[in-house]
């Protein structure tokens, strides 16, 4: 890649030759800003300690003396960044995120089973008289998707299997949640 | 040139600077570190006094003190209503803007705290030799945005360039953290000062500053802890606090009182009622009791911000003590046993924050190499949404993200050919929008012309490194970068911090007033032509009654323009608004009708959430 600035060939974040900042991305990929993995399981302390590694580099006060323009750059860098950290910390959303290439619900997506959408139904009903049972039923079923959840990702961090499966997955785990939450 | 740092606090204020590469607060004439954050106007409302001069003249006849003003900051005047009453100041009428009562005139709390700024600056003036450029001001973490743009105001004001606004626990931590030893920790910093309380958990690695959470109640204080001695003097004796003669002067012995306690078991509190004194003995351990309910408040704040950093009390190392009112003995020993370990307070708790201010002005000053200085990596406090049908808040940014930010969202019209949209910003945790804080309401026009349901509306919105708003809108189907009226609810607007300006610079108050009159004047003949206009064409959509009472108020407001009455103009042009209001809805709903072809209107008003008046 070519420096905006200077038009050197620049590795990086910040070019050798005149320490301009890197264009930021307009749509990144986390990971890669990350230099980590495209992996679901992921060791938080290493998602941190690359945040802080970042934010060194690339958090505005760093860039405070230099143009306008540069300022503005290390402003959305740094939101990235730690939009980044959100999404790669919160198992949720990066699975989401790996499986959609975004980490939030999409319009079209999350498309509930029938069935699925009346035993819901039907637990919402039976959570009126007998909220503490229904509560563990719903811990319970959680449980089961969160379980199917890891095994799609291992078997595709494996042998790249197919996550095609995971926003349904995730859009129960929604539901069963709020179950499970209820006050 | 110098940056200063200054702590902007509710009972005093301090200016601090980095000289030689130590930090120290500056001392003003009389060597004093603290300048009281108390004001004093004579009964035209002229500033006769600040600081110290002003919190020693409290009571004296003939001038009226004002103390405590930064828990007004940022507040509509609905909610801050009974809290000048508890401190004797009369709110001036306006709905939109907190504003008191002062002799003739009325001040806005952001002029004071702008007055304070000043002060202070001059004192570094003083001790500098030279004006500062720019300054870092410390604000409660639990600050919301309505609340850190009338602090930025206030600056502006002032004449001061604002480098950041810190928070004021971070500030703290950046003063103890620089103290060798603390690498790797994790800090919670409990900052109670005289009206805002805040606690955030801080990781502290090689360099870095890192707030993983706070939380806390800007409304909570040492001015509390007064207010519950009085309390108790106020039972013990079976007077009314209407009673007391002098409310300021009450206030300021309360507190006196209050600093006794924490040496002494007991204290005699000295009021006087209808001219004479009145004394009564007060026990440190009633008085304890009585602010036990405040101490526990302080606790749930420190649980949440705990759990939102995903911590327990027992991973963190260090817990540290800010603010004057962490010197009541009770405090001290309510933290300890929460941690499970002896608080530090090394440093002066009044200076603490005022130092760590002073420490990051002096890394954000231009000369210095960034290579050696420490970086800050702070958090939003309170959650940012809209609002949604149905009267929910819809959060955008969580609580605790990590600044500066952005976030998105895409929302849509309700109704067939709905070109205009407004979109309702709200800070706060609550799920119900009336239980959030309104920052301020967008209207945004000019979209395409399209069945409902249908255009794509991209809300943007940005946190910057001082933990303030800023929201943008784009149409997505047409790429229209539609146009956003920004009207902060219950802030000031940007014209009348220009006039605040151009008055603390000419000190000409004619001027502004003659400007606010030219300004309420045109909003109301602007109001009177539409009403004018739209009763031409549709008289008969009326009621008789509704007819009489919008002619009424219509000649009473001709007659307020022509008399030059800007209160009264201001009054009834929002008096006449209001009675037009059920007409004015009636011919919306025609001509809503009338655009969709004749669908029946009631269905139409509901789905769009209005509620038909004559249904």
């Amino acid at each position: 890649m070519l420096c905006w600035k200077c038009k050197e060939q620049m590795q990086g974040l910040v070019c050798v030759g005149c320490s301009a900042i890197r264009l930021p991305p307009p749509r990144a990929d986390y990971f890669e800003v990350f230099g980590l993995e495209r992996r679901y399981f992921l060791d938080s302390k290493e998602v941190q300690s690359a945040h802080l590694r970042l934010a060194k580099i690339l958090h505005p006060d760093r860039w405070r003396q230099s143009s306008a323009v540069e300022r503005r750059m290390s402003k959305q860098w740094m939101a990235l960044v730690n939009e980044g950290l959100r999404v790669l910390q919160d198992s949720i959303q990066r699975a989401r995120y790996l499986a959609t290439g975004s980490a939030t619900v999409s319009e079209t997506g999350g498309k509930m089973d029938s069935g699925f959408l009346e035993t819901i139904f039907e637990l919402q009903m039976r959570a009126m008289e007998e909220p503490e049972v229904v509560k563990l039923e719903a811990q319970t079923m959680l449980n089961a998707c969160t379980s199917d959840l890891e095994a799609i990702f291992r078997h595709w961090e494996e042998s790249k299997g197919d996550l095609s499966m995971v926003e349904d997955c995730l859009g129960q785990m929604k539901y069963l949640n709020n179950l499970v939450n209820r006050p | 040139m110098a940056n200063i740092g200054i702590d902007l606090g509710t009972t005093h204020s301090l200016v601090s600077v980095v000289l030689s590469g130590k930090a120290r607060v500056l001392l003003d004439d009389d060597e004093n570190a603290l300048v009281p954050s108390v004001l004093q106007y004579d009964n035209v409302g002229t500033l006769t006094a600040l600081g110290t001069t002003a919190l020693q003249q409290t009571g004296t006849e003939g001038v009226q003190t004002f103390r405590s003003i930064k828990r007004f900051m940022g507040r509509p005047p609905s909610d801050v209503q009974q809290e000048a009453t508890d401190f004797g100041y009369v709110l001036a009428d306006d709905e939109r803007v907190t504003r008191f009562a002062v002799g003739d005139k009325e001040i806005t709390p952001i002029e004071m705290s702008a007055h304070i700024l000043k002060a202070l600056a001059s004192i570094a003036e003083e001790c500098l030799f030279a004006a500062p450029t720019g300054a870092v001001i410390t604000v409660p973490a639990y600050f919301d945005d309505a609340q850190r743009q009338a602090t930025k105001d206030a600056a502006k004001i002032a004449g001061l360039e604002v480098l950041r606004l810190l928070n004021e626990p971070t500030a703290a931590a950046i003063a103890y953290g620089l103290q060798e030893g603390n690498d790797g920790k994790t800090v919670a910093v409990y900052d109670l000062g005289g009206g805002t309380f805040d606690v955030s958990i801080l990781k502290l690695s090689d360099g870095v500053f890192q707030v993983l959470s706070t939380a806390g109640d800007t409304h909570l204080g040492g001015d509390d802890f007064d207010r519950a001695l009085l309390a108790v003097w106020l039972r013990q004796t079976g007077i009314e606090y209407t009673a007391i003669s002098d409310i300021q002067l009450a206030w300021k012995r309360a507190e006196e009182a209050k600093r006794v306690l924490s040496d002494k078991e007991s204290v005699e509190l000295s009021l006087d009622i209808e001219g004479k004194p009145i004394r009564s003995v007060v026990e440190r351990s009633v008085w304890e009791q009585e602010i036990q309910s405040l101490l526990d408040k302080t606790g749930a704040a420190i649980e949440l911000a705990l759990s939102d950093a995903e911590l327990t009390s027992a991973d963190v190392d260090e817990v540290v003590l800010v603010g004057g009112s962490t010197r009541v003995p009770i405090v001290q020993t309510y933290v300890g046993g929460l941690f499970d370990r002896t608080p530090h307070s090394s440093l002066n708790p009044d200076q603490v924050v005022a130092l760590g201010a002073g420490m990051q002005a002096d890394a954000l000053s231009a000369q210095k190499s960034m290579d050696d200085d420490f970086l800050l990596l702070d958090v939003l406090p309170l959650s940012l949404g809209v609002e949604v049908v149905g009267g929910i808040s819809e959060r955008i940014i969580d609580r605790c993200t990590g600044i500066p930010t952005t976030a998105t969202k895409t929302f849509t019209t309700h109704a067939d050919g709905q070109t205009g949209m407004k979109i309702h910003v709200l800070q706060g945790e609550r799920e119900m929008v009336a239980d959030n804080r309104s920052l301020a309401e967008f209207s945004l026009k000019g979209l395409p012309d399209m069945p409902a349901g249908i255009p794509r509306i991209k809300i943007t919105f940005s946190v910057d490194e001082n933990g303030m708003l800023t929201v943008e809108a784009q149409e997505q189907f047409t790429q229209v970068h539609a146009s956003i009226e920004v009207s902060p609810s219950h802030g000031l607007t940007e014209d009348e911090i220009e006039d605040m300006l151009d008055a603390a610079i000419d000190n000409a108050a004619d001027d502004v007033e003659q400007r606010l009159l030219i300004e309420a004047t045109v909003e109301a003949e602007q109001v009177l032509k539409a009403l004018t206009d739209s009763l031409s064409m549709d008289r008969d959509m009326a009621t008789e009654q509704e007819f009489v009472q919008m002619q009424q108020v219509k000649e009473q407001l001709e007659e307020a323009i022509s008399e030059k009455q800007r209160r009264r103009i201001g009054d009834l042009t929002h008096r006449l608004d209001e009675v037009s209001a059920p007409f004015a809805q009636r011919r919306i709903e025609r001509d809503l009708a009338i655009a969709l072809g004749g669908q029946d209107v009631d269905h139409v008003a509901s789905e769009l959430g209005m509620q038909n008046r004559d249904a």
